[in-house]
């Protein structure tokens, strides 16, 4: 007897692994069941709190998460990791290579890794994430881990969804801050500087505080810390101050008011996307918009005189009739 | 010695400063020249002269061009004393020894390795019987990954793909009734710190035989290039940690063994895991270059060091280009030590090796062609001056040899050494002009593959880097793309292709059933007989020894000795330098 | 639903102690390039191997062995992936060096394929499309 999904939803309030990953799998593949999915697991998110570590490739992010991980198991708590990798643009394919960095935590029961690469649907990789989390949240992970690389504007959209985001920097010959994408600066709550046996750690750190001050604004300050992931050095502290933006989010609010905010832009991302849909299927097949098109073509008018032609001649209004469904010629 | 410049440019600045006499008369090449201008116009097409070079693709290979033929034109600056010299002299081109082959035979040293060392010394027996002059012993999966045979990361492996080894007692079995103190012996300790553990038990053995160390001849590998590159493995050492381990063996063997080959730089195992001739000979001597700087700076003599130090080269298809690279090889490891290190003793000139038929070039389908195969390998390693020489066997793509195959393997080397008169002439193939020429660009190529790795810092970094995990990958993913498009032809596979199924009636090596579950036992009664608290004791002191940076021989030895076990020892070197893993590399 | 969004995914190990990486790494690379999402994860043993898979949703899981473990360690996944109830959904296969005479016996097993050092990518992306398709036949509109 095959499950359905209100089987698996319930089998995965319950604790079954196995049917949250089926659950995950549905919500990447973007199934028609997807709302339905969202919509029952809505009332159990809230509870975990998410840490989103990114930065730039090679830095050392898989080992970072890998020792964080464990000092999460030894403080009792259960963890659930999501590592988001670029898939190739031509070929649509990936190699998911982050979670062998965590092979300790394979076998314990309370670690969920899910490696998860960008499909080409409409939301990209931060859609599917963001539901994910949700679902993880749902399943009772009280941390749940986003690894990223720093390197398009997908990656540091899907740090929207942590409420701590982890900025992971190396020193390499010559790099600093300068070269590093803007957004990428932005974003970070708390600085690392990894493989701190490296030379040009102590330069760069002292870039990244210079900056760091220009920014800072009162109560919280940025931290800028040194770390050699692969010898365990450095991250205790690490922990320790998630921990510490962690309170100041929580006392300031502003956890709240972040989680409300995504929440907000989830649903203007889902209206927008809907809207969009729906032009660009009208635009396709309106008739007063092919002529205005053909006309733009042969260089007869350009795009605002069409523009202004297709208001006047009551576009918006036939549009929005389509949308709602309805005949009343009153908008 | 000049620590600021790379080897390149040492050797480009001696090669500047000597003398040059040209075998070839000025006035002779010009007349030449004006021939083969004529015999262009004349005697081919316009479509022949635009394609007179062509690239052999070959599994393997590097994308050499070749000419059509090869004259005194391609070898024009060509110095007879300086270039080619003569056998046994510098610089050592044609052989290191005056006589090769005539003085001494290559040495036939098949691999033996498989179940139990009961199991393994019977068939080292046999092929001694049988007119095999060395003995070449292979590892399984668990002693080579350095588990117990009870561990149960072991399970399912014991004794397959080589000899299960698991303590001091374990070597005494293997090599009992063989002639330890007359005989040469290769251990294939792939790794500075199994060559630690396995060692400091074959001496251990020889000890308990009454053998002094004085008596021994043989080799073991000792190259961190097989530990943390070649080898999948579930937990690394760290490289400066493997290279540290790799230079104590070297100090220790080299001081207390002197019959002993101290280190073999292991071309054979990266080659075969996807690279160019180019590639492997580079980074094998980017490595002995490393070692021997590390060990002049811990206070020893380049000489002393380079006087025990192999090397183990991959013989695959393109048949002139192996040859021309063993040529090469021995050439510019005359130049670097003698103008990188200042060698004073020819000894440590000499790039001796040992060479293995390539298994990736034998193929499943039919496998009786890979008879054919692995005697050109094997023909182009003698052409070429190897010293010693194992033969694929045929049913290589199925599992370790069975007896009858590894005869044939042994055969295949006496046919070539007793029948063929090829070793009555020591490098036969010197002055030929494609020989030569090809030997010229081959060692031109292995020169600047090396200065790749010293500019990038070293090959400690390059490791760390990723840089030779990802240049194997490339590598076989371009082989990979060319094999499937039939430009690198495979007989029986691409082209000539074999019926459906092919696979004709051979006999496949069977595995005893029992390895296991014997090792098991045995473990169980050593762990029972011996006195546990000198082991723990001798384990801590290992544990010292790695903190405090000592050389951990002899502290290996002395666990040995206490009947540690071969995964109680390598337990330590991971718990104390920590475990590593190399970087994304696909 | 949109069609680009079915992506095989396959995790891919190298079995045990194998030290041999270079045809797993290849094959990783190649059904990439085809469009696999594959989660590589090295050396591995059966129950951590299943977890993963079970872990990441795949649809196929495959190992590789050169040196002779295939037998002992191919049977243990295969039961682990029973025990564990995914064998029935999930495609198993194997690739390697292995004797003629345990390639049935790999079969036996519940493999549902097995490959030789020759095969080549297009081969084996061929046939996981194929053992996918049947093998997830049975399932609902999930």
């Amino acid at each position: 007897m095959k499950p359905t999904v209100s089987n698996l939803i319930d089998a995965m309030l319950k604790g079954d692994e196995l049917s949250l990953s089926k659950l995950v799998s549905l919500l990447e593949q973007e199934s028609e069941h997807a709302p339905e999915i969202i919509k029952a697991i809505y009332p159990h998110t809230g509870k975990s709190y998410r840490l989103g570590i990114t930065g730039m490739p090679g830095a050392g992010k898989s080992t970072m998460v890998d020792q964080l991980v464990s000092i999460i198991r030894q403080n009792g708590l259960s963890a659930g990791v999501i590592c988001a990798d670029p898939s190739s643009p031509f070929t649509g394919g990936a190699i998911l290579g982050d979670r062998i960095r965590m092979k300790r935590h394979f076998l314990d029961d309370r670690v969920f890794i899910r490696s998860m690469a960008a499909r080409n649907s409409p939301g990209g990789l931060p859609r599917t994430t963001s539901d994910v989390i949700k679902l993880l949240d749902a399943y009772g992970k009280d941390i749940i881990l986003i690894e990223t690389v720093g390197a398009g504007q997908s990656d540091l959209d899907i740090m929207k969804s942590a409420d701590t985001v982890v900025v992971v920097l190396v020193p390499e010959a010559g790099d600093t801050i300068q070269v590093i994408k803007a957004g990428l600066m932005e974003i970070a709550d708390i600085f690392v500087v990894n493989k701190a046996d490296h030379t040009g750690v102590e330069a760069m750190a002292e870039d990244i505080a210079s900056f760091t001050r220009r920014k800072n604004q009162a109560p919280y300050e940025i931290p800028v810390l040194t770390t050699i992931a692969t010898d365990n050095i450095g991250i205790d502290r690490l922990y320790e101050q998630i921990e510490k933006h962690r309170q100041f989010l929580l006392q300031s609010g502003q956890l709240n008011e972040r989680r409300q905010q995504q929440w907000r832009e989830e649903f203007e991302q889902l209206l927008e996307s809907k809207v969009m849909g729906s032009v660009k299927d009208f635009v396709e097949k309106d008739a007063a918009v092919l002529d205005y098109l053909s006309q733009i073509d042969r260089g007869t008018i350009d795009p605002h005189a069409a523009m202004e032609g297709l208001i006047n001649n009551r576009f918006m209004d036939a549009w929005l009739r389509k949308l709602s469904g309805s005949n009343n010629s009153n908008m | 010695m000049d620590d600021d410049k790379t080897t390149k440019q040492i050797l480009d600045e001696q090669a500047t400063a000597q003398r040059c006499a040209s075998l070839y008369n000025p006035d002779f090449l010009k007349e030449l020249h004006n021939s083969f201008e004529k015999w262009q116009n004349t005697a081919i097409t316009e479509v022949e002269k635009a394609s007179l070079k062509t690239i052999p693709h070959s599994l393997l290979g590097t994308e050499i061009p070749r000419g059509l033929f090869y004259s005194p034109q391609d070898v024009s600056k060509i110095d007879y004393a300086k270039d080619i010299g003569f056998p046994g002299g510098e610089p050592y081109t044609r052989g290191i020894h005056p006589n090769m082959y005539r003085g001494r035979e290559f040495t036939m040293r098949q691999l033996s390795g498989f179940a139990g060392p009961e199991d393994t010394n019977e068939r080292i027996n046999f092929l001694l019987d049988h007119g095999a002059t060395g003995v070449n012993i292979i590892f399984d999966l668990p002693t080579i990954q350095e588990y117990d045979s009870d561990n149960r990361m072991a399970r399912g492996q014991v004794g397959k793909g080589g000899v299960a080894i698991d303590s001091v007692e374990d070597m005494e079995l293997l090599f009992k009734g063989v002639p330890i103190d007359k005989i040469s012996v290769s251990l294939v300790t792939h790794y500075p710190t199994n060559t630690a553990i396995l060692f400091a038990m074959y001496l251990v053995m020889a000890e308990r035989r009454g053998i002094a160390w004085e008596k021994l001849r043989g080799s073991v590998q000792n190259d961190m290039v097989v530990e943390e590159v070649v080898r999948g493995a579930p937990e690394y050492i760290p490289p400066p940690e493997c290279f540290r381990i790799q230079c104590d063996n070297i100090a220790f063997i080299r001081t207390n063994i002197p019959g002993w080959n101290c280190i073999t730089f292991n071309g054979y195992n990266l080659r075969e895991a996807g690279t160019s001739e180019v590639t492997e000979t580079a980074v094998a001597m980017a490595n002995a270059i490393e070692t021997i700087k590390e060990l002049v700076a811990r206070g020893y003599s380049a000489d002393w060091i380079a006087e025990r130090i192999t090397f183990f080269w991959d013989v695959a298809n393109d048949f002139f280009v192996e040859i021309a690279r063993l040529r090469a090889a021995r050439r510019l490891w005359y130049k670097i030590m003698k103008h990188r290190f200042g060698a004073k003793s020819s000894r440590a000139m000499l790039m001796r090796c040992h060479t293995q038929t390539s298994g990736l070039c034998l193929a499943r389908e039919e496998p009786l062609n890979n008879i054919v195969r692995a005697a050109y390998h094997a023909l182009a390693a003698v052409l070429g001056g190897a010293q010693s020489l194992h033969v694929d066997s045929y049913d290589e793509a199925y599992s370790v040899p069975t007896e009858a195959a590894s005869l044939l393997s042994l055969r295949t080397q006496q046919i070539i050494q007793e029948e063929s008169a090829v070793t009555e002439v020591v490098d036969p193939l010197g002055g030929s002009f494609y020989i030569e020429s090809l030997t010229d660009e081959i060692e031109r190529k292995i020169l600047d593959a090396v200065n790749e790795v010293e500019e990038m810092g070293g090959l400690v970094t390059a490791i760390e880097k990723g840089w030779l995990h990802r240049k194997i990958t490339d590598y076989t993913l371009r082989e990979n793309e060319l094999i499937e498009k039939a430009t690198i032809k495979i007989v029986g596979r691409n082209c000539y292709k074999a019926s459906a199924e092919d696979i004709p009636e051979i006999d496949i090596f069977e595995y005893a059933q029992d390895t296991e579950e014997k090792q098991r036992q045995k473990l169980k009664k050593l762990r029972a007989e011996r006195d546990n608290n000198i082991v723990v004791k001798r384990l801590a002191e290992l544990r010292e020894a790695c903190k405090q940076r000592q050389n951990i021989f002899p502290y290996c030895l002395e666990a040995a000795r206490a009947n540690a076990t071969e995964g109680e020892i390598a337990g330590i070197f991971r718990e104390s330098f920590g475990l590593w893993k190399p970087p994304n590399f696909w | 639903m949109p069609d680009t969004n079915i992506k095989m995914k396959m995790v891919i190990a190298t079995l045990g102690l194998e030290v041999h990486w270079r045809g797993a790494v290849t094959v990783a690379r190649l059904l990439r390039d085809c469009g696999v999402e594959v989660v590589f994860i090295g050396n591995a043993y059966p129950d951590e191997i299943i977890q993963v898979a079970m872990q990441e949703g795949a649809d196929i899981v495959g190992v590789s062995s050169l040196t002779g473990g295939h037998l002992i360690l191919g049977s243990e996944l295969m039961e682990v992936a029973s025990q564990k109830g995914i064998k029935d959904n999930v495609v198993f296969v194997i690739g390697g060096i292995f004797p003629p005479g345990d390639l049935p016996k790999l079969k036996e097993a519940g493999f549902d394929g097995t490959f030789g050092p020759e095969a080549n990518g297009e081969v084996i992306y061929t046939f996981i499309k194929k053992a996918v398709s049947l093998k997830q036949k049975e399932l609902p509109d999930i």
